[in-house]
């Protein structure tokens, strides 16, 4: 890609990860509303957490899509012909054009198909770290903190913040994981590789 | 082809949505979003294992079908619908400069769904459903032939089943995995 489509790429990424941030974010409080992970709502009423969750998807998809028409990209009115990338101009875009705009090529500025992987991967992290620490302040702030539970992992957070469950859960890894191994070991198939590197170690 | 792609011009509104439906952006971060949400879904450890284990399987499987759609386009370089039929056809998107055939996004969006099809048919059957859609726009606005997101269809499928199957071979390393992300508390 030439230097000229620089501008058009940095926007293209800004963009795909705030809209990537927003649907991730989104449907982690809907999933998690469901499944009554407590511990990454952004709002303690399941309700409320299920709404933002829809809400925040929708704000995600029309900020992506409707944003060319008041920030400015290579997407200028008249310039945008049935979704082609050659030739756009840099400005804004009419209601009209906005359903071909993003479709950039990436020799123009535009992203590659492992640039959407990648940038979706961090943003799903940043999400998920995000209602994590936001969960745990809300929890933390509302004294809705502690229930004698030794469940760790995801299930420790239906009943507790964030920063107990990785205590818990990095305690129980240090005392599990021994008899864990030797448990999955047994119930492995006899062709499966690490059980063949066993028997033939043990030979 | 032509006759799906004769369609194009009677129907401004559909057009629009065509754009937007067949984008590079909006169905990959779909089927994206939903193996990113199955990894919380579960009422309990077991049911969730199970969900993960299809993240992973479907993550695995779009490494793969990305690699096989590459072997294919290195050594088979099939032209686009736009270059062959020209004027004949009306292009809604951008011309692609990467073979045709296999369709790459089809390849994405079929082993995602097929990863997921192995841990919730019903689900799968949906993303199923919706990947058929997606083909079918692809080759309304032009970028594919019919054969090609066929071609990315099988190969996404096949993708998944291989990545399942790997999976078995190297039981019970994906557990061991799981367990280990659980004492992080991130599973």
């Amino acid at each position: 890609m030439s230097d000229q489509f620089e501008p058009a790429a940095n926007l293209m990424v800004r963009d795909y990860l705030i809209l990537a941030f927003l649907v991730s974010l989104g449907a982690l409080q809907i999933v998690t509303s469901i499944s009554g992970i407590r511990g990454l709502w952004l709002f303690s009423r399941r309700d409320v957490t299920r709404v933002l969750g829809i809400l925040l998807i929708a704000s995600g998809l029309a900020y992506y899509i409707f944003s060319p028409l008041w920030i400015e990209g290579p997407w200028a009115a008249g310039s945008v012909i049935n979704g082609t990338s050659e030739g756009r101009i840099w400005g804004t875009a009419t209601l009209a054009e906005i359903s071909g705009v993003r479709n950039l090529n990436d020799i123009h500025g535009g992203m590659a198909g492992t640039a959407y992987a990648g940038y979706f991967i961090l943003s799903a992290v940043l999400a998920t770290i995000f209602a994590a620490i936001v969960g745990g302040i809300r929890q933390r702030l509302s004294g809705n903190v502690s229930s004698p539970s030794n469940a760790d992992g995801l299930d420790g957070l239906k009943h507790t913040d964030p920063l107990s469950t990785l205590r818990i859960s990095f305690s129980n890894l240090r005392r599990d994981l021994q008899p864990d191994l030797r448990r999955m070991m047994r119930s492995t198939r006899r062709w499966s590789i690490p059980s063949l590197i066993e028997r033939t170690w043990r030979n | 082809m032509l006759l799906i792609n004769s369609f194009v011009g009677k129907f401004a509104l559909f057009d629009h949505f065509a754009k937007i439906a067949a984008s590079d952006y909006l169905m990959p971060l779909g089927f994206s979003v939903v193996i990113f949400a199955i990894w919380f879904v579960g009422r309990d450890v077991t049911e969730r294992r199970r969900y993960q284990r299809g993240t992973l399987i479907s993550a695995l499987a779009i490494g793969i079908s990305n690699f096989v759609v590459d072997v294919i386009n290195a050594n088979y370089d099939r032209s686009r619908p736009f270059e062959d039929l020209g004027d004949s056809m009306t292009l809604l998107f951008y011309k692609s400069t990467d073979p045709s055939f296999p369709a790459n996004p089809m390849a994405v969006v079929f082993s995602v769904a097929m990863g997921v099809m192995l841990v919730d048919r019903k689900l799968g059957w949906w993303l199923m459903g919706v990947g058929t859609i997606y083909s079918m726009l692809r080759v309304y606005v032009g970028t594919f032939y019919p054969t090609d997101v066929i071609g990315g269809a099988v190969v996404g499928i096949l993708a998944a089943l291989f990545a399942w199957f790997l999976f078995e071979l190297m039981k019970p390393v994906p557990e061991i995995v799981l367990r280990i992300l659980r004492g992080i508390g991130v599973a």
